[in-house]
């Protein structure tokens, strides 16, 4: 991933984006969505060689399955992130809410196992 | 004069190179008694057979010093992994802080919860062992102390003293027994149910017990002292070990376990005079073999302990370090709950030491 074409990529659509919305506010809207998706894929698409050494690396050395679900944790945080800041730039606050706390339910279910590794440990325990 | 100087010399020359040599059972009827109690079954992982029959000399800072790198030899390897692994969630809790959003709450709380869960899981997969096996050693130290006690009473009825059961001697015994099921059955469970409270401290927004996980605290460490007080008040008064002299190693052995052990430091300080000589009595009674037996009973648990709160005492300041606040307070109570749980094996195991003192002493003067 190149710092300076994702730099390059977001100030061309924010050129564009400002001119479109002295033509169609509609279009700029739509062109941020889509500004937005396309740079966030190319990070991601980026960071994919640090994943995979960050992944290879829990996995020898015993956390890998920990590893996966706070993998899956960022990844729906960020596209959750992501789709609410569209939706605040489209003017739907309520709707960039509830996408926030769809992600945090999403989150909350990846956490299921986890918790109900910890409660039958405690329970072995007392 | 001369003469006289010449005669001891050369007594002294005849005892040093000529003296007989002390063996464990002197006659056969001795020997056929601790054949039939299975004393020549014991089994001991730091002495071989002629040691045990008091056919070899023990040497007791070898034997002490082998336990300790035995000790460590064993548990280092899962102790460095434990701590690895602790470690690399370290790090992958500070990368997830790295991408948290100022601006949205409700994430950065989701992903929190997910960061403090994740290490919970591994610290209580490395904890669960400690205290199973922690809980393992004090219920068979707990156990030989309370078998002790028919024994006794038997010795007093087989020495035609049955009224003697209700002297200070035998009051300390029991004394010291309940002491040690108070230390597994009380102390230990409280430890693991504040272990198990620990981890919603550290949640972020969540159920906020850290006034329950105090109070469990607070309650483990008021019965510890407790105890602990009623013993060193009980070890003032009696004199069934007689305390070793107030010496300048004592002194320091004092300061050393005040600063060193939490709750219960100053009180084993002050019984470390009484310790020294239970040891000594042991060693008096069935031998240098006896105490290496003792030791290698008491030594490990208490080595593992004191591993593990070095791990995440460690743990907790890198935590700190990394700028992971929440899961720094997590490690932080874990260390807390594993110093009381090092004070409770170290205090468990004076008790056992004192105990099989009192009881040997019974049993020759019985």
């Amino acid at each position: 991933m190149n710092a300076f074409s994702a730099c390059a990529l977001a100030v061309t659509a924010a050129v564009i984006i400002s001119v479109l919305k002295g033509i169609s506010p509609l279009m700029a809207n739509i062109a941020s969505a889509v500004a937005g998706v396309v740079i966030l894929v190319y990070i991601i698409n980026g960071i994919t060689p640090f994943l995979d050494f960050v992944r290879k690396t829990s996995a020898e050395s015993g956390i890998g399955a920990y590893f996966g679900i706070m993998l899956k944790a960022v990844a729906i945080s960020l596209c959750c992130k992501a789709g609410a800041e569209i939706c605040r730039d489209c003017g739907e606050n309520s709707l960039a809410s509830k996408l926030e706390l769809a992600g945090k339910a999403g989150i909350l279910l990846l956490s299921l196992p986890l918790l109900g590794g910890i409660l039958s440990m405690a329970k072995d325990m007392l | 004069m001369k003469r006289i100087l010449a005669a001891c010399a050369l007594a002294v020359c005849f005892i040093c190179f000529f003296a007989p040599r002390a063996y464990a059972y002197t006659d056969k009827t001795t020997q056929d008694i601790a054949h039939s109690t299975g004393a020549s079954q014991i089994e001991a992982e730091h002495l071989n057979n002629k040691e045990l029959n008091g056919e070899k000399r023990v040497n007791l800072f070898q034997k002490v010093w082998q336990i300790i790198i035995q000790s460590l030899k064993g548990n280092l390897p899962a102790v460095t992994k434990s701590a690895g692994l602790i470690l690399c969630m370290l790090i992958l809790c500070c990368v997830m802080h790295a991408l948290k959003f100022d601006n949205s709450q409700a994430l950065d709380t989701a992903v929190g919860f997910i960061s403090v869960l994740v290490l919970s899981a591994t610290a209580y997969s490395v904890l669960y062992n400690l205290f199973v096996l922690v809980k393992a050693a004090m219920e068979t130290v707990s156990l030989t102390m309370a078998s002790l006690l028919p024994t006794m009473a038997a010795l007093y009825s087989y020495g035609g003293s049955v009224a003697a059961g209700a002297t200070s001697v035998s009051g300390l015994s029991v004394f010291l027994s309940i002491l040690s099921l108070i230390c597994t059955k009380v102390l230990l469970p409280l430890l693991q149910i504040c272990f198990a409270l620990a981890l919603t401290g550290a949640l972020p927004n969540g159920i906020n017990l850290s006034a329950v996980t105090n109070l469990v605290k607070t309650t483990a460490t008021t019965l510890l002292g407790f105890a602990f007080t009623l013993l060193s008040f009980l070890l003032y008064f009696q004199t069934t070990v007689a305390a070793a002299s107030d010496n300048f190693v004592a002194r320091s052995v004092r300061f050393a376990s005040g600063s060193f052990i939490p709750i219960i430091g100053g009180v084993l300080g002050d019984a470390s005079r009484t310790v020294a000589a239970s040891v000594s009595v042991i060693k008096g009674t069935v031998g240098t073999a006896g105490v290496v037996l003792v030791l290698s009973a008491v030594l490990p648990m208490v080595i593992l302990t004191l591993l593990y709160k070095l791990v995440f005492s460690f743990s907790a300041a890198a935590a700190k370090s990394l700028g992971c606040e929440r899961e720094s307070v997590l490690l932080y109570d874990l260390s807390g709950i594993i110093s009381i749980l090092l004070a409770l094996t170290i205090g468990a195991g004076c008790v056992c030491i004192i105990g099989l003192a009192v009881f040997v002493k019974v049993g020759v003067q019985v």
